[in-house]
């Protein structure tokens, strides 16, 4: 019989959470959850496996901090963003760091959801919007 | 006597004549006189009926004629009036439609405008986002060309104060 979309979702979520120690991703407690996935009804299968790896992939979002620039970051500046970070989240977080030149200057930040847009280029769209508006 | 027997009157001829006479009166009235006057007098009374009759008719006919006259000049008097409404209504409705042509294309001459004035602001408006849109993309193509090292470590450092000073 075809679970319902319920309780599909609350399998996935109870196997996320069981996924952690010490509010950490426990590798052989995920391993541990892939394997009660395998062994559910061949239907529901892909279903949990994507509602959990949905929920995984949130969860190191909000754990990984990118910073994104123009010309490559000195490590001080790193260290500066990821201790304010951690100390403002009160968690570890991952930090990643890309290279991006339409920026043109200055940095955006990401950490999950939130997004923290310094660049010149973000600044030149405000000014344009800003402008725009006022004339229309 | 003697002078009947000169004329040659003889007077038991001329009583019986007389007689014979009178007589012939009684039976003359009897038979002849009264029926004819009967006939005459019938003849009298259904000519005086037949011109009584002519002349009812001949009213009739008076009257007649003139209540006909009188519907014909009635008929007349509704007939111009009819005309006359029927002017006055078409010169109403001409100045009606004189009026709502006028109006009509006073209308339609406003709506115009106003299409001109807001494709006129709306060209006006594009032409400002084009302007701008410009400036903002020249300005991407010039920024990195002219922006040196300490300027863009200085636009970090300045990132960083800022994003700490928000939390």
């Amino acid at each position: 019989m075809k679970t319902n979309k319920k309780e599909i979702l609350k399998i996935a979520k109870k196997l996320f959470s069981s996924s952690f120690t010490n509010q950490e991703i426990d590798i052989r407690k995920v391993r541990k959850s892939i394997q009660i996935i395998k062994r559910a009804n061949k239907r529901d299968v892909v279903t949990i496996l994507k509602i959990y790896l949905n929920l995984m992939r949130t969860f190191l979002a909000k754990k990984t901090l990118s910073i994104e620039s123009v010309d490559k970051l000195h490590p001080r500046y790193i260290k500066s963003l990821t201790n304010y970070f951690e100390r403002s989240y009160k968690t570890g977080l991952t930090v990643q760091t890309q290279l991006n030149k339409a920026l043109l200057g200055g940095l955006r930040i990401s950490l999950g959801d939130t997004q923290w847009d310094l660049s010149i280029s973000e600044k030149i769209n405000q000014i344009k919007e800003t402008v725009n508006a006022r004339h229309n | 006597m003697e002078i009947l027997k000169d004329f040659g009157v003889q007077p038991i001829l001329l009583a019986a004549q007389i007689i014979n006479f009178i007589i012939l009166l009684l039976v003359l009235k009897r038979f002849l006189y009264k029926p004819i006057i009967k006939v005459l007098e019938e003849r009298k009374r259904r000519i005086e009926t037949s011109i009584n009759q002519s002349e009812e008719i001949q009213k009739r006919f008076d009257e007649s004629a003139k209540k006909q006259e009188e519907i014909l000049d009635k008929a007349r008097e509704e007939a111009k009036n009819i005309i006359e409404n029927a002017k006055e209504e078409s010169n109403i409705l001409s100045e009606q439609i004189k009026t709502e042509n006028k109006q009509s294309i006073e209308n339609a001459m406003k709506r115009t405008q106003d299409s001109l004035e807001l494709e006129k602001q709306k060209m006006v408006a594009d032409a400002h986002n084009q302007i701008v849109t410009m400036v903002a993309s020249l300005t991407e193509k010039v920024v990195p060309k002219t922006l040196k090292e300490a300027d863009k470590e200085k636009l970090i450092q300045e990132a960083i104060k800022e994003i700490e000073n928000e939390n």
